[in-house]
């Protein structure tokens, strides 16, 4: 068969029909990225065009053009198929666990490269928010940020945007990326930054009595809370009281790790009875951390389970 | 032509077929019976997954030389081939050379998507650098504070975090943004006089790597001249026509063609549908590159 130059072999999303081989000419592997038309190999003579298919309606993930006039060997899979008919009969299993690895492996270091990817896409995220009054960022700005950064791919980075979309991080349209709290993604990358270089326990993520004791402030604090200066918002003991969990009632005592951390600040009462104490945070600040605590546990298995 | 045969071989339910740590260099095709992957887990052993008649297992075995990664057992009298390199070769010497090849592209890719995560880092360690510290002093100046990082060696780790790229050849390439004075270097301190020097530098770089002229390094004397007429008008809003103006009572050899060029460089903006304004920071990016050009080149010597 012969192709002229510029003109397709197949497109990507065609059914694989056939195998081919380069006698002669050249032909590149095209894949749409944004406004870029992205060559990802090139196909000399000699070289196989296309894949062994394991299953029926498998689809080309990619196009191919003849860059000159080229001539190319069809093989149908049918032929393919009958010749296997004769191997052993590991042989046909041997081909398809082949593909199957590569599939796997691809998949799997997709994967390891968003979750890679992300402490850059991060950094390129907390960029345009410090430095734009906007909350919708598009993906082709974040990419041509990230570019200098990383050598990362689009289908990388969409990916690792839907997983982030998935654990309630942002919100993901295909296209743009809507942040619902900016500073959760700066409080994000710096505990990530933070484990990562200096191998610390993040002081941002806390126990599950203190994210306990943090819930219940913010729900007192919605209901019957004071807003106070320095964005403070105060509260008494008793409204505490009222809004914690029957098991989780308030003392002074277990205040202690949030205290050191300054996020709550305990008044006690001269009474020395919590009910009259009063405590005092920065209601959004404690919004913003909570769902840090939320998200961070995610990203070990959630994440990984979406990408 | 003849191809060599596996080995048949037959195992009771209960017996080890291979231990973990072994490497015997073949995969097995189960004919019949059943197999299981087995781990130790706390003294114990955890089933992982089943092999089923007309499976295979231990592929890396041969074609990677990789260890088994768990013990394989017969959980029933099983019936298995063997098939070493001997074997593989000669069945595949007896296939067409098209599906030979298709095999070998398989294989071939398996290898790439492998390394797929080392190549993640860029290979254009100064364009790394310079967004990255670009991007910390854009912050700073949003902030209300001066470019100047208490300790480099933080800038660095974290940049090395995000970039995959060593330390070590981040520092190196630091030094050699200092000694052409983008950066200024005092202890631990790190300075950033210019943050557009940076970002002119990160631009640089993008523009050489896709083989294409990076602007500022590719306008003429009369182009220059305008720059650095349109530079001294302030925030002014006029029509083409009247910066044509400006440019010639400044130098006699402009025309119209330098308005032109001027707003495609983005160093002239349109704010409504007739009038012109200078985008400031654009034109003190070009101002600065016509002043670095030799060290944004790097070509010191």
């Amino acid at each position: 068969m012969k192709i002229s130059a510029r003109n397709f072999l197949f497109k990507e999303g065609d059914k694989i029909e056939n195998l081919y081989i380069v006698r002669s000419g050249s032909l590149n592997a095209l894949r749409k990225e944004f406004k870029r038309i992205k060559i990802i190999e090139s196909f000399l003579p000699g070289s196989i065009i296309g894949e062994i298919p394991s299953t029926e309606n498998e689809k080309h993930l990619y196009s191919v053009r003849a860059e000159e006039d080229s001539e190319i060997e069809i093989i149908p899979i049918h032929l393919i198929h009958s010749v296997l008919q004769k191997t052993p009969n590991w042989f046909p299993k041997f081909i398809q666990t082949l593909q199957w690895r590569k599939q796997n492996l691809i998949c799997k270091e997709q994967k390891k490269l968003a979750i890679l990817s992300l402490p850059a896409f991060l950094f390129v995220l907390n960029h345009l928010i410090q430095t734009s009054n906007e909350n919708s960022y598009s993906l082709e700005k974040i990419l041509s940020l990230l570019e200098s950064l990383l050598s990362t791919s689009q289908e990388i980075i969409e990916r690792l945007c839907y997983a982030l979309h998935s654990i309630g991080f942002f919100l993901f349209d295909g296209k743009n990326i809507q942040v619902l709290k900016p500073t959760l993604p700066i409080m994000l990358y710096d505990v990530l930054q933070k484990k990562a270089i200096y191998k610390t326990q993040p002081e941002k993520i806390f126990s599950s009595t203190s994210q306990l004791l943090l819930k219940t402030f913010v729900t007192a604090a919605l209901k019957e809370g004071t807003t106070i200066e320095n964005g403070l918002t105060e509260i008494s003991g008793y409204a505490f009281n009222q809004a914690a969990p029957v098991y989780s009632k308030g003392s002074r005592k277990i205040f202690q790790e949030l205290e050191n951390h300054k996020i709550l600040q305990l008044k006690p009462a001269s009474s020395e009875n919590f009910n009259d104490d009063k405590l005092y945070g920065n209601l959004k600040y404690i919004q913003d951390l909570l769902e840090l605590n939320r998200i961070y546990p995610l990203l070990d298995q959630e994440l990984a389970k979406h990408l | 032509m003849k191809t060599i045969p596996p080995i048949r071989k037959n195992v009771p339910a209960g017996f080890s077929v291979f231990k973990a740590g072994e490497n015997p260099e073949v995969f097995l095709y189960l004919e019949s019976g059943e197999l299981a992957a087995l781990v130790k887990s706390n003294g114990k052993d955890k089933e992982l997954f089943k092999i089923q008649p007309g499976e295979l297992i231990g592929l890396p075995s041969l074609l990677e030389k990789q260890a088994f990664a768990y013990n394989i057992v017969a959980t029933r009298d099983s019936s298995y081939l063997e098939i070493d390199e001997e074997c593989l070769a000669s069945t595949l010497k007896s296939t067409p050379v098209w599906l030979l090849a298709g095999i070998r592209q398989i294989n071939q890719q398996i290898k790439k998507a492998k390394s797929a995560s080392l190549n993640i880092k860029s290979t254009n360690v100064s364009k790394v650098l310079a967004s990255f510290l670009y991007s910390k002093a854009k912050l700073r100046s949003v902030q209300n504070q001066t470019p100047i990082f208490e300790n480099y060696n933080s800038l660095l780790k974290e940049c090395a975090w995000i970039s995959r790229i060593p330390f070590q050849v981040l520092k190196d390439e630091l030094f050699s943004l200092e000694r052409r004075k983008l950066v200024f270097i005092h202890q631990n301190e790190l300075g950033i006089q210019e943050p557009l020097l940076l970002q002119a530098l990160e631009e640089y770089l993008a523009y050489t790597e896709r083989g294409k002229e990076f602007p500022p390094f590719h306008i003429n004397l009369v182009e220059k001249r305008a720059v650095h007429c349109i530079s001294r008008q302030g925030n002014i809003s006029l029509e083409s026509s009247e910066w044509l103006e400006k440019l010639k009572s400044n130098d006699k050899f402009a025309t119209i063609s330098e308005v032109n060029l001027l707003e495609k460089l983005g160093l002239l903006k349109k704010v409504e549908s007739n009038t012109l304004t200078p985008d400031e920071e654009q034109i003190q990016k070009y101002l600065l590159c016509f002043e670095y050009e030799k060290e944004i080149k790097g070509n010191m010597l």
